[in-house]
């Protein structure tokens, strides 16, 4: 009976679920002298066996990167132990509303011993990384094999380079240069 | 040139524009006004129109603003040079710094910016309209906004001024009301949490008055607030149900 009359309930901020004895806060509630309220509009989701109850948002998202979220980034600088990356999109392509600021460190590039950062990235190169910290400015890796520049230019002439076997080559100078490349290298739609 | 002071307020209680002592001006709220913000909203009390946008959270511009803990809300209350009789400078005056940083106080207590540490919130509100209330009608629609563009807040804030003129109280006092008045007080409040987040008050009020006008207050903002939830629920609940 009562846990029908919640789920009935079409919530903004402010508006009461339920009193604090009944579910505890999830997601999208919190509780204020002894009842749970709604944060944001959306309707309850009760789970009785962990006696939660979330608000579903049925508006915007807050689009953010989360730890564990596949992302595109450019790379904006590169020094000998950090990259500097502009973190665009998430690997579905969808754009957060403005670029975050991303931070790769060699322990993060290869599963194996890395001198220099120079070796594997350069400026200009498209990423496809994976966030391992939960705040601005993320901590991004790129040590997975689908992990990695995906799209990378000649240092020399500017050209886009292609994949050929294991190394990178200009299709323009033929010079060859080298990458951490994703196994996805190449194959980017969007972005 | 100094104009004679009219007759704002008439023997039985009606007021230069015909409305009764308690009675808000002619509300209108919208929100999703924007499609570039994440959060905007339109509201409009009598001939004063304000439109708010949220952006975030975001990435602050500049590094040294982060807080390490929560979200930092950046405000900024600016009117239009069309929104007054006579042209504003657009550059930001000391009033409209002044009014951005209340607004931004009286939003703080209610957004849930712990939940986003190392960001900011910015909500811009630009009047395009002023006729007394303006930075009533710029909370309610910060506040609209916010809550359109999925911030988590405790509560909607909801905003109305009292005024004194002609010795009567009156709810949702004008620009001709507030020249011409004794006393201007606008409140905002967190009605479901009963929370005063603003409370300002520029000329004298009694002691008693003062209750009395913040009670005529409490009936105003939940007249407001009330239309604040139903606005939200109109535009993103009417599907669900």
């Amino acid at each position: 009976m009562r846990l029908e009359d919640i789920s009935k309930l079409r919530l903004v901020p402010g508006d009461e679920v339920c009193v604090i004895e009944e579910f505890l806060p999830g997601d999208g509630a919190y509780e204020a002298g002894g009842k749970v309220r709604s944060a944001v509009i959306g309707y309850p989701v009760t789970n009785v066996d962990l006696r939660v109850v979330e608000v579903k948002r049925v508006n915007n998202k807050i689009h953010l990167p989360a730890v564990g979220t596949l992302v595109y980034g450019l790379v904006v600088s590169v020094k000998e132990d950090y990259a500097l990356i502009k973190i665009l999109s998430d690997s579905k392509c969808v754009k957060y509303s403005t670029p975050f600021t991303g931070i790769l460190h060699v322990s993060q590039v290869h599963d194996k011993y890395v001198r220099s950062l120079h070796d594997y990235i350069k400026p200009g190169d498209l990423l496809k990384a994976r966030v391992i910290s939960e705040n601005p400015p993320y901590h991004v890796s790129v040590r997975e094999r689908q992990l990695g520049v995906v799209v990378a230019y000649c240092s020399a002439c500017g050209a886009e380079l292609l994949k050929q076997g294991n190394t990178l080559t200009c299709p323009n100078c033929k010079s060859t240069e080298s990458r951490k490349t994703s196994a996805e290298y190449g194959t980017l739609k969007c972005v | 040139m100094k104009r004679e002071k009219p007759k704002l307020v008439s023997e039985d209680g009606v007021r230069h524009d015909g409305r009764r002592l308690d009675e808000l001006r002619p509300v209108k709220m919208e929100v999703g006004v924007l499609s570039n913000a994440s959060g905007s909203a339109y509201v409009e009390f009598g001939k004063t129109r304000v439109i708010a946008a949220v952006y975030g959270p975001r990435e602050p511009p500049q590094r040294y603003m982060v807080l390490p803990h929560r979200a930092v809300l950046r405000c900024r209350y600016h009117m239009a040079p069309f929104s007054t009789d006579e042209r504003k400078n657009p550059a930001p005056s000391r009033r409209e710094i002044e009014i951005s940083k209340v607004i931004r106080e009286a939003l703080e207590p209610v957004v849930m910016s712990e939940a986003f540490p190392r960001t900011s919130i910015d909500v811009f509100i630009e009047v395009i309209s002023a006729d007394g209330g303006t930075r009533t009608a710029a909370l309610n629609a910060a506040s609209l906004a916010l809550a359109d563009a999925g911030v988590p807040m405790r509560d909607l804030v909801a905003a109305v001024a009292v005024g004194k003129v002609d010795g009567y109280l009156v709810l949702d006092i004008d620009q001709v009301e507030d020249n011409y008045g004794e006393a201007d007080m606008p409140v905002a409040m967190a009605p479901s949490l009963n929370m005063v987040t603003l409370l300002q008050l520029n000329g004298v009020l009694s002691p008693q008055e003062f209750s009395q006008a913040l009670n005529l207050a409490l009936k105003g903002v939940n007249e407001v607030y009330k239309l604040q939830k139903e606005t939200l629920r109109n535009k993103y609940l009417v599907r669900v149900e």
